[in-house]
């Protein structure tokens, strides 16, 4: 079960045109997210990392090359719009480098602004308490400080109860000990649940948490390394 | 309540005062659409209505005389449906206690069929009856005007012949909706009646036994087809009575006035609104624009939750939407209480049996659904462009604008005199042309919409100057009945109080150059007359020639004859022996056409000796109140009438003063909801583009006023040039609205003075220096920590 891709890319590039320069982003990626995996894809700064992930989650599509959501046999690089809105929003959460919320609703509707859209979401509640802020649900955005933010923004992609838990740069903007607690979160979660999670960062640091760690640079994938004792998040240092 | 929809109203909240300047620019166009409109349709109404059930005339044919055992031949042509002959004449009346002339319309009522068709309306009292002649009936206007009842009396003079009646009853007209004595521009209820005399009585005032001097005519459907045929063809068969005039009902003098109106409104209610509502559509684009760029991340967000482009259009539509139907909201209330406030002023004008204010849902909903296309289109463009991006891309913040250097920098010795602030205006302007020029655009509108209102008032100050200060200067006109010798002029300018007079000798005839025909009149004034001066469209006098004729520039324009040119002249008088005379001059006017020639060359050319058949007069200044000479003027049996121009223009200035006041302050509140919601708009959408700038400069110590002045000095140049071109925005709506209204009895000069360009600009510069004032408010609150420690 384990074993079975639940996203796979087949040779995909990705060129920007800057003016009239094409930029190779992604090069050729060849690469297999596994069902129940904790993924991490590491690699400089510009290196194509956000890229990748755009193109996992169904926010963009290939230049070149074929991906494949295997679950439903959907070739993501070739559906229209809709099918791709379709996509994210049934199988796909988001964790976004800045949290990404929405400032004028409060945390617990930006957690409700996501559970809207599934069938049969999870308990915006428990999503809250489970990231320890249904106290402080009323609050704005504004009114929180970056940690609680981020893990708001977890509580809102875990709230679809997504296939696929997508992490860019989670911890990017955050301290050490706060980066510890939403890690703990997403490890936990990912053990319970079996959840699919992918995180992607340029800080190595992260890696020993992964069961899997992708290296990526200049849009090649450089190294692929099977992690077989993770770490716990306590014990990430930076 | 959905997510979604919250957070709608907690942004809208946040840019509530925006919205509601938008809404409120949106709201004048619906207003304006709706006054209009309904009122339109309630006119339309009540003279559809009214005309039928008086069965109005379709035709009128004045003749000199056709006897009426003949008429009944001759009216058999295709087309006609039913018609009348009747004798209509002019004449003064004498009231008790009342000093100054009255003219009046006298019209023969016919015991046997009455007035079959232009039936009349009894108001009060009873209709003429068979066997007396001593009765008349007034038109209520005038009957109200001078407190009159039926059974009260009144005095007749026709040509030298004065009866005394007894009013049976008062009535109106569909023939006198707007009903005005020849030659004047307003209806003067206290100095003109409208009256239905005995038909013996008719016959024997106007000399007309067994004949009568008009015939009045309702065509069939196929004959209104193309009414000019049967028209046209009753004209030749009558030609040998005489035929004075024969007019359609678009030519009839009150139907024309109201179909004028009905034209005037129907074009403004689908013009004003255009306008209005296009500069809305212009400012909401820049407001959801920065809207949009505003919450790019978040769009970008909420599609990688998942959510369909749909529903974020629809979102972000509702932005526009909501400001639509706001607007439309409010356009409807104000619309449709002003249109009771113009109807009010139509009853005033117009006389109907019933002219009543009806609400019109369609009308509105008309005005809802132009509302909300003009805000769908304002936003739509501005969103679509966001949503075409894919979500990964809205997630990047924008690319930074290119700091180009500005065209202006290619003077350096223009720009190096700029300080820091000008040039950081010139800069942020040339950094989003697009939006520096959508917004030019919108106060463009609104300026031009501002001038041209303001030249209108010009205009109107412009023509009562022209044609009554320098062109008709007369304080009185006394009209003979017929021509007389030069004793008659003596003897009037005898008179008390006059100071000094000049003949005048109206000769009607029918011009023709070429193909062309058109009948007129010929004002024969005497060498060096100063009370009825031709003139140059600069103003300047024309002195009469010694031969030849001087013709307005309508009648050259409808006859196609220039200067130099010969033109027919076939005499409506006496045996009609057509002579010729070259056209000398071709003269300005802007109320009806003319033509001129000095009074003995005229006579010479027909052959006659010297008469004359009116009189101009001036009277001496001290005169202010001419009791004297009107009771003088009462016992003149051979005066047709009396026409008091220095009153007519006492009335006209005070009327257009009235109006013109109500007008100035619609235009400038209309203008300015342009100028002023714009501006804010402009502004706002900066100073929230700028925060982090302005924050930083705060945090540095600059003051609020320092920071406030690159904004109102960027606001102040947008709407200086939208003043500038606005003049000519202005200039083009006024020449098209002149072009559009012009017709053969008045044309709108199209003038622009300096004080409309002076009152456009300061008026301009207030609306801005408002719109800063709330800015400024903005600024004094803005919390420099938010901005600088938090994202947005
Ligand atoms: N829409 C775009 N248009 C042009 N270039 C782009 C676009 N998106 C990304 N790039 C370029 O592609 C390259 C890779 O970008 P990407 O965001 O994937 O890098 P990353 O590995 O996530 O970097 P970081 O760690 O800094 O977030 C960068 O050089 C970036 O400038
Ligand atoms: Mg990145």
């Amino acid at each position: 079960m384990k074993d079975r891709a639940l996203v796979r890319l087949e040779k995909v590039s990705r060129v920007y045109t800057v003016g009239q320069v094409p930029l190779t982003v992604l090069d050729g990626v060849q690469l297999d997210v596994l069902r129940g995996e904790l993924l991490a894809i590491v690699g400089p700064s510009g290196s194509g990392k956000t890229t990748l992930l755009n193109l996992i989650g169904g926010l963009d599509q290939p230049t070149e090359g074929r991906i494949w959501f295997e679950e439903e046999s959907l070739e993501l690089s070739r559906v229209d719009a809709g099918r791709l809105t379709e996509y994210r929003r049934r199988h796909v959460g988001f964790v976004f480098q800045f949290y990404n919320l929405v400032p004028s609703l409060t945390a617990e509707e930006n957690v409700q602004a996501a559970a809207e859209l599934v069938e049969h979401p999870r308990d915006v509640q428990q999503m809250l308490e489970r990231v320890g802020l249904w106290e402080r649900r009323h609050h704005f955005p504004a009114e929180l400080s970056g940690g609680e933010q981020q893990r708001v923004a977890l509580a809102r992609a875990l709230v679809k109860n997504p296939t696929l838990l997508l992490c860019d740069e989670p911890t990017g903007a955050l301290d050490l000990a706060t980066a510890r607690r939403v890690l703990r979160l997403l490890v936990d979660l990912h053990r319970e649940l079996q959840q699919t999670v992918v995180i992607i960062t340029h800080n190595t640091a992260l890696c020993g948490i992964a069961e899997r760690v992708v290296h990526i640079s200049s849009g090649k994938i450089r190294d692929i390394q099977q992690n077989c004792s993770p770490i716990a998040p306590e014990e990430v240092v930076w | 309540m959905n997510v979604l929809r919250r957070k709608l109203w907690r942004d809208v909240r946040r840019s509530s005062f925006l919205m509601a300047a938008i809404a409120g620019i949106i709201a004048v166009g619906d207003t304006c659409f709706i006054a209009m409109r309904s009122s339109y349709n309630n006119l339309r109404n009540a003279m559809e209505d009214y005309y039928h059930t008086c069965r109005m005339a379709d035709f009128w044919i004045t003749l000199k005389r056709v006897p009426r055992a003949e008429l009944a031949a001759r009216m058999k042509v295709f087309g006609v449906q039913d018609w009348q002959g009747r004798i209509e004449t002019s004449g003064r009346l004498l009231l008790a206690g009342v000093s100054y002339p009255i003219n009046a319309r006298l019209i023969s009522w016919s015991p046997i069929d009455r007035a079959r068709l232009n039936r009349p309306l009894l108001e009060r009292g009873t209709f003429l009856t068979g066997w007396r002649e001593d009765q008349v009936m007034v038109n209520e206007a005038f009957a109200r005007a001078h407190r009159l009842r039926p059974g009260d009396r009144l005095r007749l003079i026709v040509r030298r012949q004065e009866r005394e009646l007894v009013i049976a009853g008062t009535f109106i007209s569909s023939e006198f909706v707007y009903a005005v004595d020849v030659g004047q521009l307003l209806p003067d209820p206290r100095r003109f009646a409208v009256c239905y005399v005995p038909w013996e009585l008719a016959e024997e005032l106007a000399d007309m036994r067994g004949a009568v001097n008009q015939v009045v005519g309702l065509l069939s459907k196929p004959g209104r087809r193309v009414p000019e045929t049967p028209l046209r063809l009753l004209e030749e068969r009558l030609e040998e009575y005489g035929v004075l005039a024969a007019v359609l009902r678009r030519q009839q003098s009150s139907h024309q006035v109201l179909n004028n109106e009905l034209q005037g409104l129907r074009a403004f209610a689908f013009v004003v609104p255009s306008i209005f509502l296009a500069a809305a559509a212009l400012v909401l684009h820049v407001f959801l624009g920065r809207l949009m760029r505003q919450q790019r991340t978040v769009l970008g967000t909420l599609a990688a939750l998942g959510y369909s482009k749909g529903q974020l259009l629809r979102h972000y539509l509702a932005f526009g939407l909501m400001v639509g139907c706001l607007g439309a909201l409010a356009g409807s209330f104000l619309g449709q209480l002003a249109s009771w406030g113009m109807t009010a002023v139509y009853r005033h004008y117009f006389e109907f049996p019933r002219l009543e204010s009806s609400f019109y849902p369609s009308v509105h909903a008309v005005g809802l659904v132009a509302a909300l296309v003009a805000s769908a289109a304002g936003s739509y463009r501005a969103v679509s462009q966001l949503l075409r991006l894919r979500p990964a891309e809205a997630m990047r913040p924008e690319p930074p604008l290119r700091a180009r250097s500005v065209w202006l920098e290619r003077f350096p010795r223009v720009w190096r005199r700029l300080d820091l602030a000008w040039r950081m205006v010139v800069r942020h302007l040339a950094r989003r042309p697009a939006r520096t020029l959508t917004a030019l655009a919108a106060s463009t509108a609104g300026a031009s919409f501002l001038t041209a209102g303001l030249m209108f008032v010009a205009a109107q100050n412009f023509l009562i100057d022209f044609q009554f200060h320098r062109m008709w200067r007369s304080d009185v006109d006394f009209i003979l009945a017929d021509a007389r010798p030069e004793e008659a002029w003596h003897e009037l300018a005898r008179l008390p109080g006059i100071v000094h007079t000049e003949p005048l000798f109206d000769w009607p005839c029918v011009f023709q150059h070429e193909h062309r025909r058109r009948l007129g009149a010929i004002s024969c004034l005497a060498t060096g007359a100063r009370l009825t001066i031709p003139l140059d469209p600069r103003g300047r006098a024309i002195p009469i020639p010694h031969s030849g004729l001087v013709l307005t520039r309508k009648l050259a324009e409808v006859l196609h004859v220039r200067e130099g040119q010969l033109v027919e002249l076939v005499p409506m008088r006496g045996e009609r022996r057509a002579v010729k005379a070259p056209v000398v001059r071709i003269s300005d006017s802007y109320l009806g056409m003319a033509a001129y020639a000095r009074i003995e060359y005229l006579h010479e050319l027909i052959g006659s000796s010297f008469v004359l058949d009116a009189v101009q007069a001036e009277w001496s200044p001290s005169h202010q109140a001419p009791t004297e000479l009107w009771k003088a003027v009462a016992d003149l049996p051979e005066l047709q009438s009396v026409r008091v121009q220095h009153d007519t223009v006492a009335t006209l200035k005070k009327t257009l003063l009235q109006n013109q006041f109500v007008f100035i302050a619609v235009i400038v509140t209309f203008s300015g909801a342009v100028l002023f919601g714009n501006i804010l708009n402009v502004m706002f959408v900066n100073f929230h583009e700028r925060r982090r700038e302005v924050a930083i400069l705060g945090a540095t110590g600059y003051s609020v006023p320092f920071l406030g002045k690159t904004f109102f000095r960027e606001a102040l140049l947008v709407n200086s040039i939208a003043w500038l071109i606005g003049i000519a925005g202005g200039y083009g709506l006024t020449w098209l609205t002149a072009v559009g209204y012009e017709s053969e009895f008045i044309r709108l000069p199209v003038v622009l003075r300096w004080w409309n360009v002076l009152v456009a600009g300061l008026l301009s510069a207030l609306f801005t220096a408002a719109a800063y004032g709330v800015l400024f408010r903005a600024l004094k609150k803005l919390d420099l920590r938010d901005v600088l420690y938090l994202r947005e």
